[in-house]
């Protein structure tokens, strides 16, 4: 999953980015509104964490003009602003959530990962396909009585296939959401996680729940 | 209010009412009685006095009904007259009164007396005729008079009072809708204003009045309300910022490295809040405290060594060199506390702006009675556009609150308020690429000390830290 972090504070945007980017997100920052303007339309983020006082462009004036873009990532606005106008100005401009600083860092999480739940119809936490079980809140994945470790990335990468559960993920999908800016990666990388998890999840005489669509993608699924 | 306006009404209508009343029945009564007694003198006078000899029957039969007697001196009937040929005497009221007679009838009895009346023996004698009239038809019309006026004046008092308390009621009505008006405005509804059109003309003034202290103070609250607003915005960023670093790196084990990393992080928020919390601190003491304040006189000189003292470890770290200079004899008589935060305010806004390695100058001097104040630096100077806001709270010429120089954008808001508190004024000229002179001007506040001092003139002499930069 890829977030956007715009936020104009040095040390708050160092800290979000690098706590998320541990947690397994592929994080951009932006320090100013235009320029998160301008990244949300070259990006198909699955969160943005919108600050609303921003230079060059405050963040209501962005929300508004990516959700007229009809731009439909989810947005939870981080702001000092507390008072109920604040809020209800900044929900009715299409903002998803709306977290006051100072906030939880467990709570942001809870946050990020309720939006994305919601934004691609995931109903709970964890996803079953088959007997492949994902929690995306322990991070943990258990195929039938077997509990799977992955790699950050190789659960960012099976997580996202698990929101899309059925249907085909490009290469070039999984790439722009998995990988932010600052990632080095060759251009293979995604055949390599893939061919990872293959070997940890459809492993020995299991059903294969990972699927290659010569020349589109990859889905994940028990139906075939 | 009203009970007055009442009272006051009923007081000059039932005056009026009990003396017109009382007027009119005297003015009456004595109207009546000079009639009756007219009256009664008119009948006497003609009456011809009698004689055995007799005047003409005609005359006594005159007056039937009335009761006369001619008396002598001695109280005799007077002898036989001849009145044909000496016309009737003249008579003169001697006294006219009341009497109840011995069948209860009230009369008015006048007594006419008639001097040198002439009788038949030819020699003149004085007649006295005592005269009484019924003064039934009189007593009852004064009566009736009475009890018309106090009947009349009852109801009419009645009315008057019902009439007051209308007539007051109305007046102060506009009164009571004003006040009812003001009572419904507090604190959340200082946007609400007095409608002075249905008020009378002598209480409008007073409806404009209010109005007018109404906006001043919806504008105060506002401003109020803006500033605890960015106040609160202000305090939580860089407390959210130390919250989300600590929980970062509590969230997996870290490196020592990585550990100083957070807490130099932290440090620096800690120390912008810190910062933050002493304006914010001084700003409230600008209201309560430095406002009772007495003015003192205070050194100049005195004053601008604590502040470069205060300021010289700030002034080291970015390398700025501070002059000062000042008249040693200087004293301005003022509250010390909101001075020395101007003083201390515009250096360290001077440092903090200025371009390292180069001088920020303080210098005190009196202009007449005036004290001015001048601080300048060689910073980067403020923009035109820039210029008018930097003295409101929380206001960055950067917009970003990306650069953590713990500046917080309540240096210059300080010292507008503690200038204004003080009657003062200030000047800011800057000019991009070279630099920015703030001046205030505190109005005639200056003495001098009787102690000898160096020469008068400036002793202009570099303090704080020199750069090595």
């Amino acid at each position: 999953m890829r977030i956007l972090v715009a936020e104009d504070h040095l040390d708050l945007s160092r800290s979000l980015v690098e706590g998320l980017r541990e947690e397994g997100f592929a994080v951009d920052l932006s320090r100013d509104g235009q320029e998160a303007l301008h990244m949300t339309r070259s990006h198909p983020y699955d969160c943005i964490l919108l600050d609303i006082m921003l230079p060059t462009l405050d963040g209501l004036t962005v929300l508004r003009t990516i959700r007229v873009e009809q731009v439909r990532s989810p947005v939870i606005c981080l702001t000092a602003r507390d008072t109920l106008q604040d809020r209800i100005d900044g929900l009715d401009l299409g903002a998803d959530d709306y977290l006051v600083k100072p906030f939880a860092w467990a709570e942001l999480l809870a946050r990020i990962r309720a939006v994305i739940r919601r934004s691609k119809d995931q109903l709970t936490t964890a996803i079953r396909v088959g007997d492949l079980e994902i929690d995306t809140t322990s991070k943990t994945v258990r195929r039938g009585e077997r509990t799977v470790h992955l790699a950050a990335k190789e659960f960012a990468l099976l997580s996202y296939l698990a929101h899309h559960v059925g249907k085909v993920v490009s290469r070039s999908e999984l790439w722009a959401h998995l990988y932010d800016d600052v990632d080095e990666i060759g251009s293979n990388v995604i055949d390599v996680y893939i061919a990872n998890l293959r070997k940890k999840i459809d492993y020995e005489d299991a059903a294969k729940l990972i699927h290659t669509r010569r020349g589109l993608g990859y889905v994940l699924t028990d139906k075939l | 209010m009203t009970r007055r306006i009442i009272a006051a009404i009923l007081l000059s209508v039932w005056t009026t009412l009990i003396a017109g009343g009382v007027a009119a029945y005297v003015t009456v009564r004595t109207v009546m009685l000079d009639e009756l007694d007219a009256a009664i003198v008119q009948r006497a006078a003609t009456l011809n006095i009698l004689s055995d000899a007799g005047g003409p029957a005609a005359q006594r039969q005159d007056y039937p009904g009335d009761r006369y007697l001619v008396l002598d001196e001695h109280g005799q009937t007077v002898a036989r007259m001849s009145l044909a040929a000496q016309g009737p005497p003249r008579f003169e009221i001697a006294s006219r009164t009341f009497t109840t007679l011995g069948d209860g009838s009230r009369v008015r009895t006048v007594t006419l007396d008639a001097a040198g009346v002439p009788t038949e023996s030819g020699q003149p004698r004085r007649l006295r005729v005592v005269y009484s009239g019924a003064a039934e038809a009189f007593d009852r019309t004064l009566t009736r008079l009475a009890w018309t006026l106090l009947v009349g004046g009852a109801v009419a008092g009645v009315v008057a009072a019902l009439a007051a308390r209308l007539v007051a009621r109305r007046a102060l009505k506009p009164l009571r809708d004003a006040t009812q008006a003001i009572s419904s405005i507090n604190v959340d509804t200082l946007d609400r204003r007095l409608d002075a059109e249905p008020l009378p003309p002598e209480l409008r003034p007073v409806a404009t009045t209010l109005n007018d202290m109404l906006s001043a103070l919806a504008e105060a609250v506002a401003q109020r309300r803006q500033f605890i607003a960015d106040a609160s915005h202000e305090l939580r960023t860089p407390l959210a910022a130390i919250i989300m670093a600590i929980e970062v790196s509590l969230s997996r084990p870290r490196s020592e490295p990585d550990q100083r990393q957070t807490l130099q992080r932290c440090l620096a928020n800690a120390t912008s809040l810190r910062r933050l919390v002493e304006h914010l601190l001084d700003r409230v003491r600008s209201d309560h405290v430095a406002a009772a304040e007495p003015a003192t006189v205070v050194r100049v000189d005195d004053l601008l060594d604590q502040v470069v003292a205060q300021v010289a470890s700030l002034a080291e770290q970015r390398g700025v060199r501070i002059e000062r200079s000042c008249e040693a004899a200087l004293q301005v008589t003022t509250q010390p506390h909101r001075l020395r935060s101007i003083v201390l305010n515009l250096v360290s806004n001077a440092i903090d702006h200025n371009l390292p390695g180069r001088g920020v100058r303080v210098s005190a001097d009196a202009v007449e009675d005036d004290f001015v104040l001048t601080v300048s630096d060689n910073g980067p100077g403020i923009a035109a556009e820039h210029q008018a806001r930097v003295f409101e709270p929380f206001y960055r010429v950067s917009p970003s609150r990306e650069s953590n120089d713990g500046h917080v954008g309540l240096g210059l808001y300080l010292v507008q308020s503690h200038v204004q508190a003080l009657g003062g004024r200030y000047v800011l000229e800057s000019e991009e690429g070279k630099g920015t002179v703030i001046r205030v001007f505190l109005p005639g506040r200056v003495s001098r000390t009787d102690v000898s001092g160096p020469s008068p003139n400036s002793a202009s002499r570099p303090a704080g830290a020199m750069a090595s930069s």
